[in-house]
């Protein structure tokens, strides 16, 4: 067995230090659970999937959750406090490298009526927490203050162009998916960035059938994602809009209210303004839904009609807890990786 | 060969990029917050050895080369191009020199190589780190000479120039640094 057993000591110390944080703030430790039989949609992330069995001999399908977020909206609507999980979360598909494993552990909490940009601090006094029960000796990397710079001032700086103005002049400010005009905009972001990335000789997939997001993704991460600087921890600001996600728009802007942190140039968190838009939650949830001739709409409702304004963030603690080590993968704090478990 | 999908690609895959042959040297995985899977590759190129870094979406399709490590005897040097053997079939076949310059200073009629072939092109000649060569020509050492410090320039017997130490006489063997083409130890055989 090749685990590390201070890493386990590490991690224990970690969980008390955030939990004694939440305690102070007066957020609720909710526990839910990790089978669902009907998840938050999400066209990317592959799930693992099971087979409950009846005493009857029939079965049916149940989902290992890919993040707590369906359980911990539902008791925000029900008329709890500002909340907090730690647990487990699963995600098919991914091949396991440095920094991605299909089983990993999530801290994700959620302020009622804060914005995203207003849970930095408590970013902060996270990565304070972990730091002190961790490693005291960590780096600026790690103990720095949070360096906030947003998609478009990386973009100016990095990718040479106002993303900003592309987005203005493609219609993306103000609007939103379910805007009639929405479809024609996308179209018109997208044709700048396939030119953008043809200028430079770079694969910009199917012209006809890639999508705005994958477009700036390819952007994003040849030209600004490595080039960001990781001598604090920083935090990049207000994403497009245009990108699905749960998070609610920026009103009168084309960005999200959204940020993600990165600690020596890994993706440790991210924050999302949840969105609360009954109409756009249920745009969302059929545009990413498999089921796309009759999708559920149970979650969409119950969240609109139920959920306070609040921003939700998520943080990989495995890759928290290895950053502060100082180690430079997830390796050494794998206790029983699959491939030990294999039998001779 | 064929299509790849960028996410199928190893360490050590033969691609085709912009038309010229590479082989990955490092591959990543990066999901962004909320997207597509994509992938990170370091390519070698392996013409000119320049690094390329590109990002495809994991779904990209890619074109997988037949890139062939072929043992090869080598015959001998016209001026223009080396002219080998395939150890297995025997076919013979040539390469330019002026593709692989370095690698006239340090083959010997007659020994075997590992060459790296695409397309009917040489792409590689796979040379020892280092070599041990007859001096073919040495100048004298001038008696008492210590302005120019106690070195020299010798040829070796495949023309190379090297500087040596004062004492290397001609008819002696040097090792030399493949890459750099510096002498390392005269050789007694």
């Amino acid at each position: 067995m090749q685990f590390k057993p201070e890493a386990i000591k590490e991690r224990a110390a970690m969980y008390r230090g955030l939990r004694g944080y939440f305690e102070t703030c007066g957020y609720l430790e909710v526990d839910t659970p990790l089978l669902t039989d009907n998840p938050i949609p999400e066209s990317h992330i592959e799930l693992f999937k099971t087979q409950k069995v009846q005493p009857d001999g029939t079965s049916f399908p149940l989902y290992l959750i890919p993040s707590p977020e369906v359980w911990l909206k539902m008791v925000l609507a029900s008329g709890s406090s500002s909340l907090y999980q730690i647990g487990r979360c699963f995600r098919n598909g991914e091949q396991v490298d440095r920094w991605h494993r299909n089983e990993f552990t999530m801290l994700e909490w959620y302020g009622i009526n804060k914005s995203a940009g207003e849970n930095l601090p408590v970013m902060q006094e996270i990565l304070k927490i972990t730091i002190n029960a961790v490693n005291p000796e960590a780096g600026k990397e790690i103990s720095g203050n949070i360096r906030e710079i947003s998609m478009d001032e990386a973009f100016r700086e990095f990718a040479g162009f106002s993303l900003e103005s592309a987005l203005k002049e493609s219609g993306l400010t103000g609007i939103n998916r379910t805007s009639p005009d929405y479809p024609a905009s996308l179209a018109d972001i997208s044709i700048f960035f396939q030119s953008r990335l043809k200028e430079k000789n770079l694969p910009s997939g199917d012209k006809e059938r890639e999508s705005a997001d994958d477009l700036f993704h390819r952007l994003f991460l040849t030209f600004v994602e490595e080039a960001l600087p990781a001598d604090r921890p920083l935090a990049l600001t207000h994403w497009p809009a245009f990108i699905p996600t749960l998070a609610r728009d920026i009103p009168g802007t084309p960005w999200a209210d959204r940020w993600e942190l990165y600690i020596r140039g890994v993706e440790v968190a991210n924050c999302y303004g949840e969105e609360t838009d009954e109409r756009l939650l249920k745009k969302y949830w059929e545009n990413e839904s498999t089921e796309k001739t009759d999708p559920d709409f149970r979650w969409p409702q119950l969240i609109a009609r139920g959920m306070p304004p609040c921003s939700g963030t998520a943080v990989g603690l495995d890759r928290l807890l290895a950053l502060v080590r100082g180690d430079d993968s997830l390796k050494g704090l794998d206790l029983f990786p699959i491939h030990d478990n294999m039998p001779r | 060969m064929g299509m790849i999908k960028a996410g199928a690609i190893a360490k050590g895959t033969y691609l085709l990029e912009k038309n010229e042959p590479f082989v990955v040297s490092e591959r990543e995985f990066v999901n962004p917050g909320k997207g597509s899977a994509f992938v990170r590759l370091k390519l070698k190129n392996l013409r000119s050895g320049a690094v390329l870094k590109i990002t495809h979406k994991s779904q990209d399709n890619c074109e997988e080369i037949d890139v062939d490590e072929v043992e090869s005897q080598f015959l001998y040097s016209d001026g223009v191009s080396f002219h080998f053997m395939d150890s297995s079939t025997f076919d013979q076949f040539e390469v330019p020199i002026k593709a692989h310059e370095n690698a006239q200073f340090y083959m010997l009629d007659g020994e075997t190589f590992k060459l790296t072939r695409w397309n009917e092109e040489t792409l590689d000649i796979r040379l020892p780190p280092k070599k041990d060569l007859l001096v073919a020509e040495a100048e004298e050492a001038v008696k008492g000479d210590t302005v120019t410090g106690a070195t020299k320039y010798v040829i070796t017997e495949t023309n190379l120039k090297v500087k040596v130490p004062i004492f290397i006489k001609q008819g002696e063997k040097i090792r030399v640094n493949v890459e750099s083409g510096e002498y390392q130890e005269r050789i007694n055989d």
